[in-house]
């Protein structure tokens, strides 16, 4: 009998199986295949424990990850901290400590400099990311909802998508649904969506879709290729709404400390 | 946590990527179930530290049930992860020979099918699993780890530098392979993981 060959179809088939993603059909023919060759059985079981093997990477994973928000939080315990003994302490002559200073001081005006860039990009991205408080109301009663969601919840991006996504608006207004779900997600750090939604309100016709794709690019350090043309694009056209803030944006990607920043 | 914000927090913990570590954080990061459990923990032969541990401990039975499909919706987000956190507690007493001076309550109740006692891995088999996965390279164990938390292979590609989703799936396939090689000739990992 031919060996079973561990390919690429298998391990999908393997995986929709373990899943019940498979047909009631196509589940039960695997199934009775499984209680008849051996083979294809212990194939299975080593795909099951190679499965239980990631997992458990991944609850490694995720206890570091936890443990580094308690520390970042603050409420880390107490760490030791042994001092140095009081011999070795006095060795240290003046001239380390003049390197030492240097060092401090060119690293604290790096420092000073990126932060204070960091803090110019924040406070601009953030700018057009604003959802203004009684948001500007619409001609209509969609936009007025949606103006009216998006103001409401902007402190809560997760309910303000839940309920963006629920309600019913004309076609007319789906693109600006669709970017105002954007910038939600980009709130929430979920930057695949956020792109997904302004792609979506390019579609709609949205004005608005085409900064909220940049700031997407730019918020999650992504400088593909695709981030540069759009760049290029908007900054070709000067009657685009958003020029002034691409050519903003790519001052700032120019720039040294955009890219030691990054 | 209401009833449309857990929703999405679960939706978001399926969804995988970041969406999930967005909503584990904020979750995290919500202090009403930890200093309650704390609270439990420190009024049943505990401290501080442990309830610290068993927070966390029970987010991470509570990402892997919801990724599972183990989880369903009934009672709140948070008296869910309560509860998860309550049975680790008392299984880690059981194991010490005391017990709980409360009861659980019926809302505290969790079906059999999502108590963690029923999944949890034991330190042995922990112990296994990490070894076997430690055979592979950092890529790869990377990558097999993203691919389990459902995050695209476009972002699989970029985050282990891979030059496009073609090739992060060709890579992934390729791990996966290894990985069921390495555990094929290692009868000694035959052991009753499924």
């Amino acid at each position: 009998m031919t060996p079973i060959e561990l390919n690429e179809p298998l391990l999908d088939q393997f995986d929709l199986f373990s899943k019940n993603k498979l047909s009631k059909e196509e589940a039960a023919t695997f199934k009775l295949r499984l209680d008849q060759e051996p083979d294809l059985r212990s194939l299975y079981d080593a795909f099951l424990i190679s499965n239980a093997t990631i997992e458990s990477k991944i609850e490694s994973d995720l206890r570091q990850q936890l443990q580094e928000w308690k520390e970042i939080s603050g409420s880390s315990p107490t760490k030791t901290v042994e001092l140095p003994n009081r011999r070795q302490a006095y060795r240290i002559t003046w001239y380390k400590v003049a390197a030492a200073a240097s060092i401090l001081f060119a690293v604290g005006i790096c420092y000073f400099n990126v932060q204070k860039l960091n803090r110019e990009q924040t406070d601009m991205v953030e700018n057009l990311l604003e959802i203004p408080d009684n948001a500007t109301r619409g001609n209509n009663m969609d936009s007025m909802d949606l103006n009216a969601i998006a103001s409401k919840h902007k402190n809560d991006p997760a309910q303000a998508v839940a309920l963006l996504k629920k309600i019913q608006v004309a076609d007319i207004q789906q693109g600006q649904r669709q970017a105002y779900m954007g910038k939600f997600y980009i709130r929430m750090g979920d930057y695949p969506q956020a792109m997904e939604s302004f792609k979506q309100a390019k579609v709609y016709g949205s004005q608005d879709g085409d900064i909220g794709l940049l700031l997407t690019y730019f918020k999650s350090g992504n400088s593909s290729v695709e981030f540069k043309q759009l760049l290029e694009e908007v900054l070709a056209n000067p009657n685009h709404i958003n020029h002034g803030d691409a050519v903003k944006i790519n001052k700032i990607i120019n720039g040294i400390w955009w890219k030691l920043s990054k | 946590m209401d009833v449309d914000r857990d929703k999405d927090l679960v939706a978001m913990i399926k969804a995988g990527g970041v969406a999930r570590e967005r909503a584990l954080s904020q979750i995290f990061s919500e202090s009403g179930v930890k200093s309650k459990l704390n609270s439990m923990i420190t009024n049943n032969h505990g401290n501080s530290h442990d309830g610290e541990d068993f927070y966390q401990e029970a987010i991470i039975v509570m990402d892997r049930n919801i990724r599972e499909g183990n989880f369903r919706l009934d009672g709140s987000l948070s008296s869910y992860l309560y509860s998860i956190g309550k049975y680790l507690w008392m299984n880690h007493l059981r194991k010490k020979r005391l017990t709980l001076k409360e009861n659980f309550s019926d809302s505290e109740m969790v079906s059999d099918a999502v108590r963690p006692d029923l999944i949890l891995i034991d330190d042995q088999r922990k112990l296994q699993l990490q070894n076997l996965i430690g055979r592979l390279g950092q890529r790869c164990q990377n990558i097999l780890s993203l691919w389990q938390l459902s995050y695209s292979m476009e972002e699989i590609a970029q985050k282990t530098g891979l030059q496009d989703a073609s090739v992060a799936r060709k890579a992934k396939y390729d791990c996966q392979q290894q990985l069921i090689k390495i555990i094929q000739s290692n009868p000694i990992y035959k052991i009753d993981l499924t």
